[in-house]
């Protein structure tokens, strides 16, 4: 049972607080309460997002301005305190938002609203396709998978600030959202940036990935071709482009 | 400041990103309603510190977005196609005009009166209307 007031239970009600939201008509303070309310209210969060989806394309139409390169500097650092180097530069690689495609709405928004900036752009980022920001069990990020179609190269970082073991081997895995099995991708050096070129059937694999996981395994990777039940973090995998 | 919100923003994504939910929704539109409200945010917060918004800023900005940006639901009927445009072109003028006030300024309804000069209880209805029946027509097609 909801703890939302009961008025908020109401289908018109909240029809018409996801219209307000969605437009951007809601002062901050009742955006804040909408965004508690719709955690505790599935229906709104369905409404929220259904109008998300309406309105998207005025989103797509802002034109993209790219952010200087100093921003994702800072992010880095916000993101890692003591940056490591096997973090060096990670968003500038990144790129999660598709070449900067977020950066440049987000700017875009805000510039619309008030201000300019200036500066030169970074550089160019590889396209990418799939994105997996895996977590540890207390939700920490610890690895960053990152795959391009174009070069079928697998790029996988870890990101935690807490060194793992170093008498066991670290595998990644893919989860098939068709079969829900479990199939290797390979073995990985949690404290350095791998890189590996994908077969065929390994990027079909990841074309079916649900989720990616990283186990530790016996020196040498699983025996028996499955993940061990020690799981250092898992996440989903998020294809960015739609097709 | 839109830096600043970009930054606020990639890192809020950042550290919800073990909860995003694919099956509930495109990740662009996820992360694109994350940093549209980091901006509202910011934006609700220097106007509320500046009183008054200052126009030049704000025509130069939208200039910036746009060789030839007109109004700004000019903008978004060139750029947007499919059925969005259909229903945002079934509004009045004003109920447009006021939509888009809103979201891409990110204006209150107040704040959109006083830009269209109208009063706030007519701008509240364009508005509702406006979102209603943009419901109606997007559900529909």
């Amino acid at each position: 049972m909801s703890d939302a007031p009961l008025r908020y239970n109401k289908p018109a009600v909240q029809r018409r607080l996801a219209r307000s939201h969605a437009s951007g008509t809601l002062c901050n303070p009742a955006r804040r309460r909408f965004e508690v309310l719709r955690r505790e209210l599935p229906e709104l969060d369905r409404l929220a997002r259904d109008w998300d989806e309406y309105l998207q394309p005025l989103a797509d139409a802002v034109p993209e301005l790219p952010p200087r390169a100093a921003v994702w500097g800072r992010i880095e650092a916000a993101i890692t305190p003591k940056p490591s180097p096997q973090t060096t530069n990670l968003w500038g690689r990144l790129a999660f938002l598709r070449g900067l495609a977020l950066a440049s709405t987000a700017s875009a928004f805000a510039l619309a609203l008030f201000l300019t900036f200036s500066g030169p752009a970074p550089p160019p980022s590889p396209d990418l396709d799939y994105v997996g920001v895996l977590s540890d069990a207390r939700g920490q990020p610890r690895f960053v998978m990152t795959v391009s179609e174009a070069t079928k190269i697998l790029d996988i970082r870890g990101v935690g600030r807490d060194p793992l073991p170093t008498d066991v081997s670290y595998q990644l895995w893919a989860i098939s959202r068709t079969d829900g099995e479990a199939r290797s991708l390979g073995l990985i050096d949690p404290a350095a940036h791998t890189q590996k070129p994908l077969s065929e059937a390994e990027w079909r694999l990841m074309m079916d990935a649900r989720e990616a996981l990283v186990t530790a395994e016996m020196p040498g990777g699983s025996p028996i071709g499955e993940p061990s039940d020690n799981v250092i973090s898992r996440g989903l995998c998020i294809r960015l482009s739609d097709g | 400041m839109a830096e600043d919100v970009l930054q606020i923003s990639l890192i809020q994504i950042w550290e919800s990103a073990p909860s995003y939910r694919p099956d509930l929704g495109r990740p662009m539109t996820w992360l694109t309603s994350i940093v549209r409200h980091r901006a509202l945010d910011r934006v609700r917060a220097e106007r509320r510190r500046h009183r008054v918004v200052d126009e030049a800023i704000e025509l130069e900005a939208m200039q910036l977005v746009s060789a030839d940006p007109g109004p700004p639901e000019h903008f978004a009927l060139h750029q947007t196609s499919g059925r969005l445009d259909t229903c945002l072109k079934r509004l009045s003028d004003a109920q447009r005009h006021a939509v888009m006030l809103a979201y891409y300024y990110g204006h209150t309804r107040e704040e959109t009166a006083e830009k269209l000069n109208a009063a706030v209880g007519t701008v509240k209805s364009w508005l509702h209307r406006a979102l209603r029946r943009l419901e109606q027509c997007l559900t529909r097609h």
